[in-house]
């Protein structure tokens, strides 16, 4: 099994070792990103890709942290500003990415500071039920770990966002009364 | 442990098995109206088939079961009288039986419910074919189905509510089974029993948890499409490439010809029309498959409910898209169980009002002019107008005193609120209202109408738009955005200078065009954004302004959309501009952003934007509420004369 790449998923790789499955499916490895100075980290396999931002279209009656939609090679993507979301700064710098995740109801990009690193945490680096305060609501925490000296909490995006987070009725026209 | 492959290969097993099942249930309903000879040949190779493929993999307990099924077939192929109701109920329960059978085992590969109930009912119905046919009755009224069927008959949609929810509504029918089943049909206390056999084959593993996610959805991934389109794709593909080596040929010999370039190019281009429009009829099924659904759906409620109900289907070779199909089957399960719950009345009571035994439920499907209309009809009570009202009185919707027409008061049982608890039975919903209906049909961009006469019966129709696909629409600017309305819910673009501008009530305005009265509302206060940016800044647009020719640049303003409110009322609807018209392609919206209101959809413009769909069918019910919001009951609305 060759390793010479460090990206998730090249295929080329993959299909030249021949046993694509164990590759795809490693559950310890994160995505590293950042909001504001706290570092995240989320399962890799949710994680589609990586891009640059993009201008979203804004919709109306959405709520403010959701920017809008995108069209990624013609399959279109709600954005949604993690940081805004989580209370951090927002600004665009150079280093702001998009990260596109899969979730329940498909595939959602994310608008984070930076991303960092793809790192893999064995088991026993991760500590489970980590009593810090994060910006992130507590049940959405898988854990916390450490990379290069620094904290790294470990969410699962696939589930940190909920429908509420889209749609909000701002115009009074809009709320259905009976 | 199983490999990729193998878990490819056994899902595919499963979606082999499931088809089968599915052809089983249409052979045994049509069991009781037909050759039954053949039929029960017929299910019987299936299930034969059915039952050499899994022990091939291993399903033994599974086998064993489709073992038990085909005795009972050979029991009563070999039985001299024909093919009682009775005995279809045990059929159709084991069909269901298995299917949720499958449908836990695509969650986990050991699944293996406790068949033994089941199998206890096989066998002492074929203990009591052989005994002696004379014990049954031929036809009999009073035999009740197994109440587990009809429940399971809702699982199977991909929506459903959880296990769990269906498990209880089971265990209720049960409980209220009558008590005079027929000679040769399982006593009541074995009734419960098998409805809680195959309930529990429903309670799969992961069932009161989250969505077992990918595996279950079988049925909204894959399709089945004819070999001959996939012919016909294959040499449009061939042509395309034709084209294009003519091009490429071109280029490296250097020799750009003109001429020849832009004929190449145009085939190329009408190739790839005629590419497009082939895929997208890929995704037309016939309406057959959901006819079944709901055939199975209302024949296990009817003899739940001991009624007789002659079910008409009509027009099942309509193709319909796809997706239309997947979120139109729940709604119309829905009516299809008002009309057997609610409205046919039970057999007793028909006769004595000299009305026809058996009930009648027609359902048709059928084309019209870029709509497919799916009408749902029974002969049973009808709805009743002053109930209606007096129902929505109470609940508070409609003031009491309010005058209505019957058609509107019919209307009234759309709304949210309209139906409660105490009202829904266990049978007709979970607390599922009319609005729910309402609402899932809308999203399609369709809209339900009812008719009905008080003790003749009731009519729902729903009109859909054919393709979810493509659709013309006119590009408008709303608050400085551009979204898309679909053209055919434009009746007429009004240019609003040429009207004179009445106001009416507090600041609404109106115009009056050709007699009737129009409200205008900006579409804005609907779908647009709250901070305007000046007038004179144009964003995005490449394209011609499609404004009325006698308005000038600074007039713009002053473009509205009619569309349709009722059958005889209509509302335009202000935008900044009317860009241009076009086809587009419509894609649902993700999940997340299906809430948001008033839109259908979205699409891909030409510049790579994404642009909401507008949804007119939306708005003018806000808008509607929205002017009745402090009087429900109020009926001066524009349009009708006093």
């Amino acid at each position: 099994m060759s390793q010479n790449s460090n990206k998730p998923f090249d295929t080329a790789n993959d299909l030249q070792s021949g046993t694509p499955e164990i590759e795809a499916h490693d559950e310890s490895k994160y995505l590293i990103f950042r909001l504001g100075s706290e570092a995240y980290g989320t399962p890799l396999l949710g994680v589609r890709e990586v891009l640059q931002p993009l201008k979203p279209k804004p919709i109306p009656n959405t709520a403010p942290h959701f920017k809008g939609l995108i069209n990624i090679r013609g399959q279109i993507l709600g954005v949604v500003d993690l940081r805004t979301r989580f209370d951090y700064a927002a600004q665009m710098e150079p280093s702001t990415a998009y990260l596109v995740f899969e979730t329940e109801t498909g595939p959602i990009a994310a608008i984070v500071d930076k991303v960092e690193a793809v790192v893999k945490f064995e088991e026993s680096q991760v500590h489970k039920k980590p009593n810090i305060r994060s910006q992130v609501p507590v049940e959405f925490l898988i854990g916390a770990s450490s990379h290069q000296g620094q904290l790294v909490t470990l969410i699962d995006l696939n589930r940190t966002l909920s429908k509420e987070d889209y749609v909000q009725i701002q115009k009074a026209k809009l709320a259905s009364t009976g | 442990m199983r490999s990729a492959n193998e878990k490819k290969m056994f899902d595919l097993l499963l979606d082999e098995i499931e088809d089968t099942l599915h052809d089983i249930e249409q052979r045994c309903l049509k069991l009781e109206s037909s050759d039954q000879n053949k039929e029960l040949q017929i299910i019987f190779r299936a299930a034969h088939n059915v039952k050499g493929a899994s022990q091939l993999y291993g399903l033994n307990d599974f086998g064993a079961f489709v073992h038990a099924f085909e005795d009972l077939l050979t029991t009563l192929q070999k039985t001299a009288s024909p093919v009682t109701a009775a005995s279809v109920d045990l059929l159709l329960a084991a069909q269901s039986f298995l299917r949720n059978w499958i449908q836990g085992l695509r969650e986990q590969d050991s699944f293996s419910p406790d068949q033994s109930v089941m199998r206890a009912a096989l066998k002492k119905h074929i203990e009591e074919l052989k005994a002696g046919a004379g014990s049954i009755p031929a036809a009999a009224p009073a035999a009740t189905s197994t109440p587990a069927a009809s429940a399971t008959a809702t699982s199977t949609s991909p929506t459903a509510g959880t296990p769990s929810a269906v498990a209880t509504t089971t265990s209720t029918a049960a409980a209220e089974t009558h008590s005079k089943p027929a000679a040769g049909f399982p006593p009541a206390d074995i009734q419960q029993q098998l409805a809680a056999a195959v309930a529990d084959a429903l309670t799969s593993p992961a069932a009161s948890s989250s969505p077992s996610g990918k595996r279950n959805r079988r049925s909204a991934a894959n399709l089945r499409i004819s070999s001959q389109k996939i012919d016909e794709i294959m040499q449009l593909i061939g042509e395309l490439s034709i084209h294009q080596g003519i091009l490429w040929h071109n280029y490296q010999q250097n020799t750009f010809n003109l001429l020849t370039c832009k004929n190449a190019v145009t085939l190329i281009q009408k190739n790839l029309k005629d590419l497009y429009d082939l895929v997208l009829t890929l995704r037309m099924q016939p309406a057959e498959g959901l006819f079944q659904r709901i055939e199975r759906t209302a024949r296990d409620l009817a003899r739940e409910q001991q009624k007789k109900v002659n079910i008409q289907l009509i027009g099942a070779e309509t193709p319909l898209d796809k997706t239309v199909i997947e979120l139109i089957t729940d709604p119309m399960i829905h009516l299809v169980r008002n009309a057997i719950d609610h409205g046919i009345e039970d057999d007793e009571t028909r006769l004595k009002l000299g009305k026809p035994v058996p009930a009648r439920l027609a359902i048709q499907t059928h084309h019209e002019s870029g709509y497919v209309v799916i009408s749902i009809s029974d002969d049973g009570r009808g709805l009743d107008p002053q109930m209606i009202l007096e129902k929505a009185v109470k609940k508070g919707l409609v003031l009491p005193g309010a005058k209505m027409k019957d058609e509107d008061i019919r209307n009234l049982i759309f709304l949210p609120g309209f139906s409660t608890r105490d009202q829904v039975t266990h049978i007709s919903g979970r607390g599922v209202g009319m609005d729910i209906v309402q609402k899932a049909i809308e999203q399609l961009g369709g809209r339900i109408e009812t008719s009905s006469k008080k003790g003749q019966g009731t009519t729902f129709q729903i009109t859909l738009p054919a393709s979810l696909e493509i659709i013309e629409g006119l590009m408008v600017r709303v608050s400085d955005q551009l979204m898309i309305v679909p053209r055919q819910d434009v009746i007429e673009i009004v240019d609003l200078n040429s009207y004179e501008v009445d106001t009416v009530g507090q600041g609404s305005r109106a115009i009056n065009v050709r007699g009737m009265v129009v409200p205008i509302e900006d579409l804005s206060d609907y779908v647009g954004f709250d901070s305007r940016t000046s007038r004179t800044q144009v964003t995005a647009s490449s394209h011609a302004d499609l404004s009325p020719a006698n308005s000038k640049s600074d007039n713009a303003h002053d473009i509205a959309l009619m569309i349709r409110l009722s059958d005889r009322t209509r509302l335009a609807l202000k935008v900044d501009a009317v860009v241009s018209q076009q086809q587009i392609v419509v894609r649902p919206l993700a999940d997340h952003l299906a809430d948001v209101p008033g839109f259908t959809g979205v699409t891909i413009l030409g510049n790579g934007e994404p642009a909401m769909i507008l949804s007119t069918t939306e708005i003018g019910e806000k808008y509607l509420r929205w002017i009745h919001r402090d009087s429900p009951g109020k009926t001066e609305r524009y349009g009708e004369t006093a």
